[in-house]
């Protein structure tokens, strides 16, 4: 205890805090897991550049198996499918997670002053996140993507604009409970501000949670951006999951068309549900370790 | 040392040499390190102690029921001549509640909030009936009005959260004291109290006991209950005791400086003190105690012996011990 | 004698529901008076239900009241602005009970305790500030203060995160105090260093203390005047060894009668004065007395009427017909 006060990181997250965070992650194995597959995601993103084939360049060597040439084989026009899967995994990456940023943007927003204020201004954010729920996102989603032309932006602020119900209700919770507590009395007896005690009292104690959800939520837009692309509405000039999926629609006997994009989302999301899911673990109260 | 062969006839529990330690990430825990008490019939002996010092898990592993990180490391827990630590769980089961009843500090926790009081009570007086006949009936009525719960007849068929807390605390007690066991162990039972539903309490615990005729081992932070309450008091500090005594030699001449000091931070209402004497530090981290006597860095008297070796038991008379180097150096001379 | 705080009336109602046609109010605070004079320390004694601690947060106007002024140095606080109040509120600060709980898990204790003077003082500088609070936390016996600035909440004993919610109240310096059971929580030998603390930053800082409790032990010792509460209302008020030699109100003697003393032979010893039956409901209290259902000097009058409070010496008033 004493190594961690002496090591006088003004505010910042000590060394030991780290080790004992990785301690407690590190008890799921899938959790695990999920985080070396999502960093295995990340980098390919990342080097998607290096990728062997321009994965719209037409050949006409169509529906070639997977081979040593094409590691992931071509589709019907001969596009090969390795390269067309690593660029999908940089688009699906940056728009499930720049959408997610903005939905929790909103829904820390919303459920802050849903969870923060009695009376009739939490009461009117609450009764907005409820019906929020209730509207059907995807079919919303589709209507605005087929109303606005259908791009890489439109789509990711249409998810961004939807998704945002979940993390309202998890902050929410939050902010009811926390209000509570005797350290927010405390700075109320102060003179604290309203304003400051949000955010500089309890927004902090929120964060492991927002975070957790955040990772969840990711996990819900990758498959919805794929849903979308799937159903036609994505951008056909970038490559994504969903695009390819979309094209696999129409050779679902030809195996690498389909499976091997869907294998690829499927893990995707994968990997982003079991890290939320730990990190829930790790930050609910009763397993807080002290 | 007495061994399990010669306890004492009067004895109804004797605890020899308890070691209890928490394995944690962070070390081993010796949060009861040596422990030795005697319990007589119709005995009330408190245990003494601020928080960490031990007195609960002393409390929980006579009836084994520490958590699972704690292990009991060596030592006897004697009740009525058989060693407790020895025996099996099915045996265990048949003395708790029945032979040994416990009482813990929150009402609420303890009792189940989707049944009714009766039928609670009843599960510790359960034979073939399930305690649902007219004669188990008649018992809980009975001891519920001992315990001058109003209309206990109506409190029967309540459930735990239509009563106040001071009645919660009534019906457990109760439930303690309907199998007449010959032990009654009472953790905190009246910290979450008010103080004149305290009061009440304590009253009712003292006349119950000495009418049944059981022991009371109490185990409280709050010297001004013990004063009231009890006959013998064992002062723990860190996993070990320091000193016991018969009540009015331990208030009166006290001999172990912790319990000097103890004594000396107390307010009373009895008197005015212009400023509270206080002793310096706070307890000790229990995975890493100080060496020798685990007191010695906030004593006063401390000698080079206090830090190297750990001082012995002396019995100084009178059924008072103390476990202290000077009191040994002034008991030679 | 000039008082500092002066509470007139003093009224908070919680509304609990319907009970056919009529509304069900909670009456937390019912009706009090109270006056509290530059450099005292006050306490304010009852036990759970009484209605201690929301007088405590209605002085500071953590809550507002249903009705009734509250005075300090001669403003009526409740009839000011938000604004306005704010200037006042420099001067009134509390301190909680529960030292696991008051503090911002996420803070640093320098994160903490710097707020109190980015709020009041105009010390803007960093290294102003520094100076300042590494004063303020020596004085409440966290020294060498600077080994404490970059420690959590979580790192520090129960004592010690009690001593930096102190610092934080005394840090400018308020002229009033509301300290909510701030011993209750500690160890005896904690809670002695605790209590001394306080006395001392009290005659130090020439501050007044409203000292909220339920251990009338702790009051012998560090108040200089007392008042009881018992649902809501204030049924004695005395200076502190008046109300010790000659307790007038029934439930202040069932109050002394029951708190333990640390001596077992004056224990054993001592006539107890008992009192049956629990408080009754603050949501349907009695006609009359409140305490007329548990009063063993109960007349006919107390079940009619409620006692005033009044003054029955220089320094001691009673809510009880049996003294008129």
């Amino acid at each position: 205890m004493t190594a961690v006060a002496n090591q006088k990181v003004k505010g910042k997250i000590p060394n030991e805090t780290i080790k004992e965070f990785w301690r407690l992650y590190k008890k799921d194995k899938l959790a695990v897991f999920g985080l070396f597959m999502l960093v295995f995601f990340v980098l390919t993103a990342a080097l998607a550049d290096f990728a062997p084939y321009n994965p719209f360049r037409i050949s006409d060597e169509s529906f070639a198996p997977p081979s040593l040439k094409h590691f992931f084989g071509t589709d019907d026009l001969g596009r090969d499918l390795f390269s067309g899967v690593v660029y999908s995994v940089r688009t699906s990456l940056f728009i499930a997670v720049s959408a997610t940023l903005l939905s929790t943007f909103i829904g820390v927003f919303v459920g802050a002053i849903a969870g923060y204020f009695s009376g009739s201004i939490g009461g009117f954010w609450t009764r907005v996140t409820e019906v929020a729920q209730t509207i059907p996102a995807f079919l919303l989603c589709i209507l605005l993507v087929s109303i606005f032309k259908p791009s890489i932006w439109n789509v990711l602020l249409s998810i961004g604009v939807l998704n945002w119900t979940r993390m309202a209700r998890v902050v929410r919770a939050e902010f009811l409970s926390l209000r509570e507590r005797q350290f927010v009395e405390s700075a109320l007896s102060l003179g604290e501000s309203r304003t400051r005690i949000i955010f500089s009292e309890i927004l902090p104690n929120v964060l492991p949670v927002i975070i957790a959800t955040f990772s969840m939520d990711v996990a819900y837009a990758v498959v919805f951006e794929s849903g979308l692309s799937f159903l036609g509405l994505g951008d056909f000039n970038v490559m994504s999951l969903g695009i390819l999926l979309y094209t696999a629609k129409q050779y679902l006997h030809v195996w690498w068309i389909s499976f091997i994009p869907g294998l690829v989302l499927f893990l995707l999301a994968l990997s982003f549900n079991l890290i939320g899911d730990q990190l829930s673990i790790i930050f609910s109260p009763k397993l807080r370790q002290r | 040392m007495d061994t399990a062969g010669t306890v004492g006839i009067k004895s109804v529990l004797e605890i020899q040499d308890l070691r209890v330690y928490y394995r944690t990430m962070k070390g081993l825990v010796r949060a009861v390190d040596g422990v030795n008490l005697k319990i007589k019939k119709g005995e009330v002996v408190g245990l003494v102690g601020e928080s960490g010092c031990g007195k609960s898990t002393t409390a929980f592993a006579i009836m084994n029921l520490l958590p699972k990180e704690a292990e009991i490391f060596s030592g006897k827990i004697i009740f009525k001549g058989v060693n407790l630590l020895l025996t099996s769980e099915r045996e265990l089961a048949k003395i708790r509640g029945k032979k040994i009843s416990m009482i813990f500090q929150d009402p609420s926790s303890y009792l189940n909030p989707v049944l009714k009081i009766g039928d609670q009570m009843a599960e510790v007086i359960a034979d073939a009936n399930g305690g649902k006949d007219a004669l188990a009936r008649n018992r809980i009525v009975d001891q519920l009005t001992l315990l001058r719960i109003p209309s206990p007849g109506v409190i029967v068929n309540r459930y735990p959260h239509e009563l106040s807390i001071g009645m919660q605390q009534r019906v457990l007690i109760a439930t303690a004291l309907m199998p007449k066991p010959d032990l009654i162990i009472a953790d905190e039972p009246t910290t979450a109290l008010d103080v004149t539903v305290q009061c009440q309490v304590l009253q009712l615990i003292n006349e119950l006991v000495h009418e049944v005729g059981c022991s009371l081992l109490l185990i409280t932070h709050d010297l001004g209950i013990v004063a009231e309450a009890c006959d013998t008091v064992y002062v723990m500090y860190a996993g070990k005791i320091v000193e016991s005594a018969d009540v009015v030699t331990l208030y009166e001449t006290p001999l172990h400086p912790y319990t000097i000091g103890l004594l000396e931070s107390v307010l009373s209402i009895d008197e005015f003190r212009e400023r509270v004497q206080t002793m310096p530090g706070s307890a000790p981290n229990l995975i890493n105690p100080p060496s020798g006597c685990r007191f010695h860095p906030r004593c006063k008297f401390a000698m080079e012996i206090c830090v190297q070796k750990e001082p012995p038991t002396i019995d100084v008379g009178h059924g008072h011990s103390v476990s202290c180097w000077l009191i040994k150096k002034r008991s030679d001379l | 004698m000039s008082f500092l705080l002066k509470a007139a009336n003093l009224k908070k109602y919680y509304p609990v529901g319907r009970f056919f046609l009529k509304k069900l109010m909670l009456r937390a605070v019912d009706g009090v008076n109270l006056e509290i004079n530059s450099g005292r320390i006050f306490a304010l004694v009852g036990e759970s239900g009484s209605g201690k601690t929301t007088l405590g947060k209605l002085l500071l106007r953590l809550i507002e009241p249903t009705s009734g002024s509250i005075f300090f140095d001669g403003t009526d606080i409740t009839k000011l602005s938000s604004d306005k109040f704010k200037k006042v509120r420099r001067n009134m600060a509390m301190i909680f009970q529960n030292p696991f709980d008051s503090l911002n898990p996420r803070k640093t204790v320098f994160q903490i305790m710097r707020r109190p003077f980015e709020l009041y003082k105009n010390k803007r500088t960093k290294f102003d500030i520094k100076a300042e609070v590494e004063k303020v936390l020596n004085m409440c016996g966290l020294s060498p203060a600077a080994d404490f600035f970059d420690r959590y909440p979580h790192e520090l004993s129960a004592g010690q995160r009690q001593r930096v919610v102190i610092a934080r109240a005394v840090a400018v310096q308020p002229k009033f105090i509301v300290a909510d059971e701030p011993t209750s929580q500690l160890d005896v030998s904690v809670q002695a260093q605790i209590l001394n603390l306080l006395k001392e930053l009290q005659e130090k800082l020439h501050v007044s203390m409203l000292f909220i409790t339920h251990d009338l032990a702790i009051v012998r010792s560090i108040a200089n005047d007392v008042s009881i509460m018992y649902l809501g209302k204030i049924v004695e008020v005395a200076e502190v060894t008046r109300l010790f030699m000659q307790p007038l109100h029934p439930y202040t003697q069932a109050l002394l009668s029951a708190t333990p003393i640390p001596n077992p032979r004056v224990a054993r010893s001592r006539k107890r004065f008992l009192v049956v039956g629990e408080p009754p409901s603050p949501i349907n209290p009695p006609k009359g007395c409140y305490f007329n259902d548990r009063c063993p000097y109960r007349m006919a009058k107390c079940m009619d009427v409620q006692p005033e409070l009044n003054q029955i010496a220089d320094n001691h008033s009673v809510a009880c017909h049996l003294y008129k």
